[in-house]
């Protein structure tokens, strides 16, 4: 019995020996699995930040090219040759960090008012969608992008109808100079077109701070309204505020046109004045109140 | 007698397993933590660059004027200015700051930057080494419409560990906005 009995101690102890070692085992691994767990989240992230790094660059590097530089494409790469970022068609290329980056060129299309439309409508000379994209395979090998959009404008000088300069906004209007002759008739209101395209004024109403009517007006000394016509309204008494649709003046780029006669039925010393102007596009300026001399 | 010296050689053999397997498991341990360390100190640098280029770009959005003629362009020790959006004078340099350590002390370089005659603020900490801040134009035909930077940091100290031993780098491009123009 007594044999045995220490045949069963021994037995017991070799047994809780590898019992041990084996939870030891178990608790190592475990430990060492949720080690490179971790590592490989670490360096996931790194991997992501730095291809959002690229990415970004890539998006960047396509605003700083000129906006007719940007031709369309799918298989865009960039280069920088001081001091320009040049738009090739070879991508994608192949970064110093192993990724590779293409960037993309795209027409954009937009409907009658102007908002982009995924289909139809018709195509926008002005806008281009850039897109840059960056992949890179990670530790296991297997495949991850990250890409990023944005639109570039045509702003400084659009061709489409959607980004052209409003009529009113590319006028000056010179009103200090204005002056009664004669007590009656106002002079020297100037209108200068500052844009690079023909502007049309539609309508103009004047404001004034006395019961005086309004008879005719001549732009650059070509009648373009009177109670007889041209324009209207005709035959009507006309009082401070009404608006007057005169026959459609037109300003070609760079031309400084004149208000040479504004007829008044009453002397207009000391009133204070306001005059606006309606476009062809309905775009319209409206003076601050101003006192003719 | 037969038990305990039985015992005894079951627990020398369980030792002598653990010896094997113990400098291996340390070893790994070290290298997992030099690993981890060199990342914290990467990640910590990664986010003050972020810092640092969403300060410029925010900035350079509403940026008057880049002042090419008074900025140090192409230089690794390059100094941006230019006027913000009130007329203010902009200056984004990296000045050599001393750093009192209890060994030795040090030089690092601090990106700094200066808005008018108000306190000049650095844009990293004592503890990152600004060790390239270079400043290209980037243009379009004859128009500047970016700036290209590249910006690179170490840790202070790099000769005491691991952590201190850890770089980033960032090459980016920032556009610049239609109406910012250069004098």
């Amino acid at each position: 019995m007594p044999n045995k009995k220490n045949h069963l101690e021994r037995g017991s102890l070799l047994l809780e020996a590898l019992i041990a070692i084996g939870v030891a085992a178990a608790f190592m691994s475990a430990l060492v699995g949720f080690s490179i767990v971790a590592s490989r989240g670490s360096d996931r992230a790194q991997e992501i930040q730095q291809a959002l790094w690229n990415t970004n660059e890539g998006l960047e590097a396509l605003k700083t090219i000129s906006f007719a530089g940007l031709t369309n494409t799918l298989t865009g790469s960039l280069a920088f040759t001081a001091p320009a970022w040049t738009l090739g068609t070879n991508g994608p290329q192949t970064l110093p960090d192993g990724s590779t980056r293409i960037v993309k060129i795209e027409s954009v299309s937009r409907d009658g008012t102007c908002t982009i439309v995924s289909s139809g409508g018709t195509v926008d000379p002005d806008t281009k969608k850039i897109t840059s994209a960056v992949s890179w395979l990670d530790t296991a090998g297997r495949s991850h992008t990250t890409t990023t959009t944005s639109l570039r404008t045509n702003w400084l000088a659009p061709t489409g109808s959607c980004f052209a300069a409003r009529q009113a906004g590319q006028v000056s209007f010179a009103v200090n100079a204005a002056q009664y002759y004669g007590g009656k008739q106002l002079r020297q209101l100037y209108f200068t077109n500052t844009g690079g395209s023909t502007v049309v004024i539609d309508k103009i109403t004047f404001t004034w701070s006395n019961g005086s009517e309004f008879d005719q007006l001549f732009i650059d000394n070509v009648k373009v309204w009177s109670t007889s016509g041209p324009g209207t309204p005709v035959g009507v008494d006309v009082h401070s505020g009404r608006e007057l649709d005169i026959v459609n003046f037109s300003m070609a780029p760079a031309q400084t046109s004149e208000i040479t006669k504004g007829q008044f039925e009453s002397p207009m010393a000391g009133t204070t004045m306001t005059i606006s102007v309606t476009f062809a596009d309905g775009s319209v300026f409206t003076s601050a109140p101003f006192n003719p001399l | 007698m037969n038990t305990k010296g039985t015992t005894l050689l079951e627990t020398v053999l369980y030792i002598g397993i653990f010896m094997i397997i113990l400098p291996t498991y340390v070893l790994f341990l070290v290298q997992l933590w030099q690993s981890h360390a060199s990342l914290d100190a990467r990640s910590r640098m990664e986010q003050t660059a972020a810092m640092v280029f969403l300060e410029l770009q925010n900035s350079l959005t509403e940026a008057d004027a880049i002042n090419v003629s008074t900025s140090a362009f192409a230089n690794d020790d390059g100094v941006l200015k230019f006027l913000d959006g009130a007329g203010q004078l902009v200056t984004i340099d990296r000045p050599a700051v001393l750093i009192i350590l209890p060994t030795a002390n040090q030089t690092v370089h601090r990106l700094r930057m200066q808005r008018g005659t108000g306190t000049a603020e650095y844009l990293t900490d004592p503890e990152i080494d600004v060790t390239q801040w270079r400043i290209e134009p980037v243009r379009a035909g004859t128009t500047l419409t970016g700036l290209r930077v590249s910006y690179d940091t170490a840790m202070l100290n790099p000769l005491a560990g691991v952590y201190r031993r850890s770089a980033f780098t960032a090459d980016t491009t920032l556009s610049l906005s239609g109406h910012t123009t250069e004098n």
